[in-house]
């Protein structure tokens, strides 16, 4: 497959949330709506998190999405990793798609760290023989050491964090999504996620990412992605994209 | 260099690509009930006791209510072996269903961060409630040896038995669940209607005891053919079993099991949405 490639296609994508003022709606008010046959519509509103939304990326490309919080970056990155669907529009994506959204998913503080990274491991996408291969190399990787057969919730903050972020940086997917995770562990652990994702092997990775740490981004990304209300602004090379950003929004983001 | 393609749309995926991924991702469960059991008996002294505690008492309370003191016929079976027999059948039904209850809630990070078969999280359940199983066949047989009772060569079936018995379980567990994420209130009716099936599924007493012309309309409760082929093959040709109150039973537990992966599909694009 040449590098040229493309990934990820999304069609006039659109995502809407239906939001309700007030109490969240419980079992009690349901049956309530299906006895008078219908649902008091007043309560409900759309919520538009992403309007229309092309985008096309190539194999190797390193997206970053910008723009101030409920832009929809997230969303975006909620739909290619299939969490939720989108309302209308198509993506049509070639090869595995592994997701960072939140470090730690699915650790369990009783399991010690050895049967963490299976499970770990599993969810991402990864079967038994792969996790086996790399198993040495999460270890080194997360420098925990011995404490490989202790049960998590004895590790240190900082432990729990390495041991999560090295199991995702291993699964080695066609696309990876990360959001918001490389705000994790002390400067010294960042600075070797970022080198890691950052790195001559990764050249073929797509990665798609949103955080708010512009140094980060500047490093890994190279093509950026402005967002403003569901809608894409801006899309070029990083550094334009970092410098739109700054112009047309009001808002600073937080660093 | 091949490369899955995938196609996302607001459309839920066809059938066939369910099953492949479901397949795909078996590992996950097994992984996800290893996770329970390891977790389970980490904290617990007594470890394994806990499991036959439940069927032990409910089998002792229900065969004094129900075999000394309202005298029920017992078909000549010592009448702690003819409850004990469907109580560990059941409790599989309560603990599978009450588990998967729990099992989307519970998982709210998996559910919201990472994507994979949601089915596998009530699916996960059954094979610590297998165990839990297995266990109580220990206790029944001991039972058995007490009171001198020989079991009979249908014992062998039981495998086959345990088929609809993990149907309906699973089948129930998926509407549970799926309601549950929706409808978090619904958690505190489910002890209710536990209890209430209890009393009319045949576990503290034979289904036998039905009168003739209603085993029909006793044949649309989805748990009597599970529990009362647990009772045949663990007791012998000699039990009772009418097939007009059977065979219905197991067209019930059918509809429950594809009623359940239907609801659940329906339900589970949202479940992100909605947690």
């Amino acid at each position: 497959m040449s590098s040229e490639a493309t990934v990820i296609s999304a069609c006039g994508v659109s995502k809407h949330y239906r939001i309700r003022s007030g109490p969240p709606i419980s079992l009690h008010e349901t049956l309530g709506f299906w006895l008078r046959g219908r649902r008091p519509r007043s309560q409900w509103h759309e919520f538009c998190a992403l309007r229309n939304f092309d985008l096309t990326v190539k194999t190797g490309d390193k997206l970053a999405f910008l723009g101030n919080n409920g832009a929809g970056k997230s969303t975006f990155l909620k739909l290619i990793c299939r969490i939720t669907p989108p309302s209308s529009g198509l993506i049509t994506l070639h090869g595995r798609v592994a997701s960072m959204l939140e470090v730690g998913t699915g650790f369990h503080p009783e399991l010690s760290g050895r049967d963490n990274i299976f499970l770990n491991g599993a969810i991402l996408g990864l079967s038994r023989r792969q996790v086996l291969d790399r198993f040495d190399r999460i270890l080194a990787f997360a420098d925990i050491g011995e404490f490989a057969d202790t049960p998590v919730k004895h590790y240190s903050t900082g432990m729990f964090v390495r041991l999560a972020f090295a199991v995702a940086a291993h699964t080695d997917p066609d696309i990876l999504v990360i959001d918001e995770v490389l705000a994790v562990g002390d400067q010294e652990f960042r600075a070797k996620c970022v080198a890691h994702l950052s790195g001559p092997d990764q050249a073929e990775r797509t990665m798609l990412m949103v955080s708010h740490d512009q140094e980060i981004l500047q490093r890994i990304a190279t093509r950026g992605i402005v967002l403003d209300h569901g809608r894409k602004l801006f899309d070029g090379p990083i550094t334009q994209a970092l410098e739109f950003h700054r112009a047309h929004m009001t808002t600073p983001p937080p660093t | 260099m091949s490369r899955q393609r995938l196609i996302i749309t607001n459309q839920p995926p066809g059938f066939r690509g369910v099953v492949g991924e479901f397949w795909r991702c078996r590992e996950i469960a097994l992984l996800l009930a290893r996770r329970d059991f390891l977790v389970r008996y980490r904290r617990s002294v007594v470890g394994f006791c806990w499991v036959l505690f439940k069927p032990g008492m409910n089998a002792l309370v229900l065969t004094f209510v129900f075999g000394h003191l309202a005298k029920l016929p017992d078909q000549g079976v010592p009448y702690a072996v003819l409850v004990l027999s469907a109580a560990i059948a059941w409790q599989f039904f309560t603990g599978v269903l009450t588990e998967s209850g729990g099992s989307i809630v519970n998982n709210v990070p998996l559910v919201t961060k990472v994507y994979f078969p949601r089915m596998l999280l009530p699916l996960a359940t059954l094979p610590v409630n297998l165990i839990d199983l297995l266990l109580g066949l220990i206790l029944l047989w001991l039972v058995m040896g007490w009171t001198g009772f020989v079991p009979g060569w249908t014992a062998l079936l039981l495998p086959l038995a345990g088929i609809p018995l993990v149907l309906v379980a699973y089948g129930a567990g998926l509407w549970v669940s799926a309601l549950l994420a929706r409808f978090y209130d619904l958690k505190n009716v489910i002890p209710y209607l536990l209890q209430f099936g209890m009393l009319v599924s045949p576990v503290a007493f034979s289904a036998a005891l039905v009168p003739e012309r209603w085993r029909l309309v006793y044949g649309l409760n989805p748990l009597v053919a599970p529990l009362e082929l647990f009772r045949w093959c663990l007791i012998g040709d000699r039990y009772q079993l009418d097939p007009m109150m059977v065979l219905p039973s197991v067209g019930m537990g059918l509809l429950l099991f594809i009623s359940g992966v239907w609801a659940f599909r329906r339900f589970e694009r949202e479940f992100a949405d909605v947690l």
